[in-house]
């Protein structure tokens, strides 16, 4: 089967542009259409068009040597791809060799906070009509709503991942106020087509700030394990789980919830009494007698609670964000959800926990150590995304998923069992979520140690070696190897 | 504040039980895959093998000897 392609053409910033990449699109065919005028012209040009597959792109940029040559060597291997999109290269001044922009798969949550597909975004041309064409309503936004409306009714959006497009630095221009409004119209449409949700704003960076609705008022059952005990941190007498719990009632916005906490025999009678006081009757207290085992703390914990949703929470956490439940709650909802994280700081302000990373073997934090406003590649670090993995440092679940999986597996007690219970939840199909407006601080030490036993590593990688290297939603190394 | 009565503990230990009983079975099927990726690398391995002791292969090395001794001779593919 033959691949046929037709580029629909934007002039790019210099005449000579357009021969460049017409130059690199040697064998397809290419059509020029006007910035100002962009969806009358594309959408007459695909009416006219016999292609299979149309892709409206930026002259600024060029396509590598053999780049239609993979396109079509991707398309013909998956023949119900729709959309095709792929990484990127960026030349650098006074470099050799472009830098790749690596991208995460098709994750339909990201997508509604930031346009990551990026500049060659490949579509069937029997999509484009079915749906319509670009929406010349939407200037400055047509491509980003043709992206949004596509990903509603797609059979399979496809990544390659492989920069078929170079382009030069910097990056697109800022969006103007114009576009703003377009952008802001296209993702209203597209969160009421898609279960419902809210514009908080849009950025001229290309981020936008939109949030699923939290549908009802769940309970929410946190289940925090502890000793219960003050011990001196920097020469204060501090007991975490007071904090903790004084910090949750304090701020927290949504206030349909209990508190769980699992308490060690060795629990101080006034650390109880205190925690009665702080809670009142959103406290639940349950004892842990036996030896200490994390997991089956948290299990314990997760049989008492009667919420729809479980929260599992570290003692040694203070809350940021006083609407971190709705956040995390608006995404566990979400259909086929499994589990849900937070963003997570170290006391020194650098980055703890933006999600779990899989990478060569190795589990590891997203964002570790990086500074307070580090946005991330590809600005990973500002946007709800989908991701393969979240601590259980602060991880909401449906209380079913919980169960469904197991909850932490007992034969992890101190190390990974997190690591697994991602695992198994994504191994029973489910989706793991992450967002940054759900922020903790999460005073573990950074260099702490975490005294790993090569049974924990036996165990955990027993299960699963043949998935501790995933790159679908996280494409890059980790921040420094794990502690 | 609520407090979970002691009456109940044997409920208690058989979901707790469940549980566990339910992640081991999870466990088991997911080390059945890792085992199967793991032989999937050792088919390679042997299909490796296979390829270096075929004629095609020693004889593609006797002809590209001396262009491997040159290059090792000059300091490339060590």
């Amino acid at each position: 089967m033959t691949f046929s392609l037709e580029f629909l053409l934007i002039p790019g910033s210099s005449p000579k542009s357009v021969e460049r990449f017409t130059a690199s699109a040697a064998g397809a065919t290419v059509t020029l259409v006007g910035r100002d005028t962009l969806a009358a012209d594309v959408n007459a040009a695909i009416a006219a068009s016999v292609a299979d597959y149309v892709c409206v792109v930026d002259s600024d940029g060029v396509l590598p040597k053999d780049a239609l040559a993979r396109l079509s060597s991707f398309a013909a291997g998956h023949p119900d791809a729709t959309v095709l999109f792929s990484d990127e290269a960026v030349r650098q001044r006074g470099k050799r060799h472009p830098r790749v922009v690596a991208k995460p798969i098709f994750s339909p949550e990201r997508l509604r906070c930031q346009f990551y597909f990026g500049d060659l975004v490949v579509y069937s041309r029997a999509l484009v009509e079915e749906l319509g064409g670009l929406d010349a309503s939407l200037p400055g936004a047509e491509l980003y709503d043709l992206a949004l409306r596509a990903s509603l009714v797609s059979s399979s959006i496809e990544h390659i991942d492989s920069p078929l497009f170079v382009r030069p630095e910097p990056r697109v221009t800022a969006l103007g106020t114009v576009a703003l409004e377009s952008t802001r119209r296209a993702l209203e449409a597209h969160l009421a087509a898609s279960g419902g949700g809210t514009v908080v704003s849009v950025g001229a960076d290309g981020v936008h700030h939109t949030r699923r609705p939290v549908s009802g008022e769940p309970l929410v059952s946190i289940v925090i394990p502890s000793r219960g005990v003050h011990s001196v941190i920097d020469g204060v007498s501090t007991c975490y789980v007071l904090d903790a719990v004084r910090g949750i009632m304090d701020k927290s916005t949504y206030r349909n919830f209990e508190i769980v906490v699992v308490l060690d025999s060795v629990a101080e009678p006034e650390v109880v009494e205190e925690l009665r006081l702080i809670a009142g009757d959103k406290f639940v207290k349950v004892d842990w007698t036996k030896p200490f085992n994390f997991s089956d703390k948290i299990n314990l914990g997760a049989i008492h609670a009667r919420g729809d949703f479980i929260l599992l929470l570290n003692d040694d956490v203070d809350l940021i964000t006083p609407g971190w439940l709705e956040a995390m709650l608006a995404l566990a909802q979400r259909p086929n959800a499994g589990m849900v994280g937070a963003m997570l700081y170290f006391g020194d302000e650098t980055i703890q926990h933006a999600g779990h990373g899989y990478w060569e073997n190795d589990a590891s934090h997203i964002g570790l150590d990086a500074p307070h406003n580090d946005p991330g590649p590809l600005d990973g670090h500002r946007v709800e995304r989908e991701v393969s993995g979240v601590t259980a440092a602060c991880a909401m679940m449906p209380t079913a998923v919980f169960h469904e999986v197991g909850g932490l597996t007992n034969l992890l007690p101190g190390n990974f069992n997190d690591v697994d219970l991602c695992m198994k939840t994504t191994w029973l199909g489910y989706d793991i979520y992450w967002t940054p407006h759900a922020e903790l601080y999460h005073f573990e030490s950074k260099t702490r140690d975490a005294s790993v036993h090569s049974f924990e590593v036996e165990i955990a990688w027993g299960r699963w070696s043949f998935r501790m290297h995933d790159p679908r939603y996280w494409p890059y190394p980790h921040n420094r190897p794990p502690a | 504040m609520t407090e979970p009565t002691t009456d109940d503990t044997e409920k208690i230990d058989l979901q707790m039980r469940q549980l566990a009983l339910v992640d081991r079975i999870i466990g088991l099927e997911a080390q059945i895959s890792a085992l199967k990726a793991g032989m999937n690398s050792e088919a390679l391995t042997k299909q490796l093998k296979e390829v270096r002791s075929s004629t095609t292969w020693r004889v593609g090395r006797l002809v590209l000897w001396p262009y491997f001794a040159f290059n090792r001779a000059i300091g490339r593919n060590k």
